[in-house]
């Protein structure tokens, strides 16, 4: 069952002169199993929907629902601790709470806090950092003496450890080279794929989001702006940088193309899709 | 709830003592702590408490704040005032019932007591913190000390340290409250569970915290460096302090305020009508 908000707002400070509404009203729908991106401007709510995902922020008015149930009603206090294990939340730059002696320790800290076994948290441990691509003869090494790199992808693997029935990421890639950000953007994709979970990737990046989300959901200052798969959000790429946002930037040129009459129908987000469609296009007029 | 914390808490403003040099505001402080502590004569305690009100009047802070300010020692004003009232035994027994015997002398001492604590966090939060802010603050400090810089102790860097540590203070909240909901998220658990359980719990905040900490202060002193920090040495300030006739009219009014509290410590509230029976 999906994560559902209904009408949700979130005000931080209220009653306070430093008041000020992250969300209005927000409605929408996490689906199951697949890839959702979140994705808008600074300042538009992205991080405090994941934190209201799990209930780490309660709205202001309006109801989170996850699996059929609202998470913040008072009647089942149990269901509050739960919540934090069955829906997994990946903070922005992980690697800055990592603190156990060793990576495998800090890995197995969540399922330890749920009350498994140690030789579930020995399996547990070495499938997360399969997913995530963590280097396994550094396991038991000091968090502190990894690359960035590892460090995050050790963050993420104690979230994963704990086998989160939906999965949210706030920026999982931000401040990592190119190939360190694909790299653990695939292993997320591949990880989605095989575990059949639910994913959310918060992110600025249209590139990010293009090559790796299945549906997508846009957001601007407090509102959901847009929701829908790529070929509902990109169809105008015009509105979404009015909104300082932009679309990737091969839709961008095919769209410059087309508006010179090269005439591709289909929407594209990918270079691959780009080619392809290039090639047709060629192809055809070769054909002519 | 972290962010109830009031430390440092500064209400930009345009009034007298908003203008006041801060040397002036930290000497008027200390005067004004050496008076809450010296008076003891009823007489003593309404001029420290109208000392006090005009401090509050001239800073045009709001009510709201300072009573706020007020709230974190509200248990402790109770509990001594319970304990002021119940337990003295001496003077005009004024109400008896069962084992409970209030007499005068304990209703004066808690009123005493009330006006005393009441007076020391109103003054010095109203001239140290809600009236300035504390970078102006740690240089009225270093201000202060520069004669000491002569015998060679390092004023200039105490001064440094603290504004840093100061102006650290909201940075590392902030991150507090981040690490604080990301173990959360983890599953740790701060409020419940055997008093070894939480402190186990607190490690998965204080050694990311204490990183973060090390990891902010290797930055800043790589980013002095790269601007040509070189110590206190020929250093120029952008905000030069000077003492101006409202100054000194503040210091010598403080400094009235607190020999009035000793001279009238030997006077009661019947020495005042026999004064003007006279």
């Amino acid at each position: 069952m999906p994560i559902i908000f209904d009408n949700v707002s979130y005000v931080y400070g209220e009653h306070t002169p430093f008041e000020n509404k992250a969300l209005d009203g927000v409605s929408f729908t996490i689906e199951d199993n697949m890839i959702t991106g979140l994705i808008g401007q600074t300042g538009s709510g992205k991080s405090t929907i994941a934190q209201l995902c799990n209930g780490l922020y309660k709205p202001s008015s309006g109801t989170v629902t996850v699996d059929g149930t609202d998470i913040n009603d008072k009647k089942n206090k149990k269901n509050k601790s739960q919540n934090f294990f069955r829906v997994g939340l990946v903070f922005q730059y992980p690697e800055y709470q990592l603190f156990e002696e060793t990576v495998r320790k800090d890995i197995g800290y969540g399922p330890k806090n749920m009350g498994c076994s140690d030789e579930e948290i020995a399996k547990r441990v070495a499938e997360a950092v399969r997913f995530v691509g963590f280097d396994e003869s550094r396991l038991d090494k000091s968090p502190f003496d990894l690359s960035g790199g590892q460090k995050r992808r050790a963050a993420i693997a104690g979230v994963i450890a704990m086998e989160p029935k939906y999965l949210i990421l706030d920026e999982p890639a931000a401040g990592l080279d190119p190939t360190g950000r694909d790299d653990i953007l695939t292993k997320l994709k591949q990880y989605q794929r095989e575990k059949h979970t639910s994913v959310v990737i918060i992110s600025h990046s249209m590139e990010d989001m293009a090559n790796y989300c299945d549906r997508i959901i846009v957001l601007k200052k407090g509102g959901v702006y847009k929701c829908g798969d790529k070929n509902e959000i990109f169809s105008d790429p015009m509105a979404l940088s009015s909104l300082g946002l932009s679309v990737p930037q091969i839709t961008k040129l095919i769209y410059n193309a087309n508006q010179y009459g090269v005439g591709i129908n289909e929407p594209i987000y990918t270079v691959d899709a780009a080619y392809d469609a290039v090639m047709r296009l060629i192809s055809g007029e070769d054909v002519k | 709830m972290i962010r109830d914390i009031t430390l440092g808490q500064y209400f930009p403003g345009n009034s007298a003592l908003h203008n006041a040099d801060p040397r002036t505001k930290i000497l008027m402080a200390i005067l004004f702590i050496a008076a809450t502590f010296t008076a003891s004569g009823t007489l003593s305690f309404i001029i420290l408490f109208l000392s006090a009100l005009v401090l509050f009047i001239v800073s045009r802070i709001s009510l709201i704040t300072v009573l706020k300010g007020l709230k974190p020692i509200l248990f402790i004003l109770i509990f001594t005032t319970f304990f002021q009232i119940l337990f003295s035994r001496s003077g005009e027994l004024l109400f008896e019932w069962w084992i409970i015997k209030i007499y005068d002398s304990g209703l004066i001492s808690a009123a005493k007591m009330i006006v005393r604590i009441i007076v020391l966090v109103v003054s010095t939060s109203v001239l140290l913190s809600y009236t300035t802010s504390p970078i102006v603050l740690t240089d009225g400090i270093e201000g202060l000390l520069k004669p000491l810089a002569k015998i060679k102790v390092p004023v200039h860097d105490f001064a440094l340290i603290m504004s840093l540590a100061l102006r650290f203070i909201p940075t590392l909240l902030e991150e507090t409250e981040k690490i604080i909901a990301a173990q959360k998220s983890r599953g740790a658990n701060f409020s419940s569970g055997s008093l070894m359980k939480r402190a186990r719990a607190l490690i998965s905040i204080f050694i990311p915290l204490l990183a973060s900490a090390i990891r902010h202060a290797l930055d800043l002193s790589e980013a002095m460096i790269c601007r040509g920090y070189r110590g206190g040495d020929g250093r120029t300030k952008l905000r030069q302090m000077k003492i101006r006739f409202s100054d000194i009219v503040w210091l010598l009014a403080s400094a009235l305020m607190f020999a009035a509290v000793i001279i009238l410590n030997k006077y009661g509230l019947s020495d005042l009508f026999g004064l003007f029976g006279a």
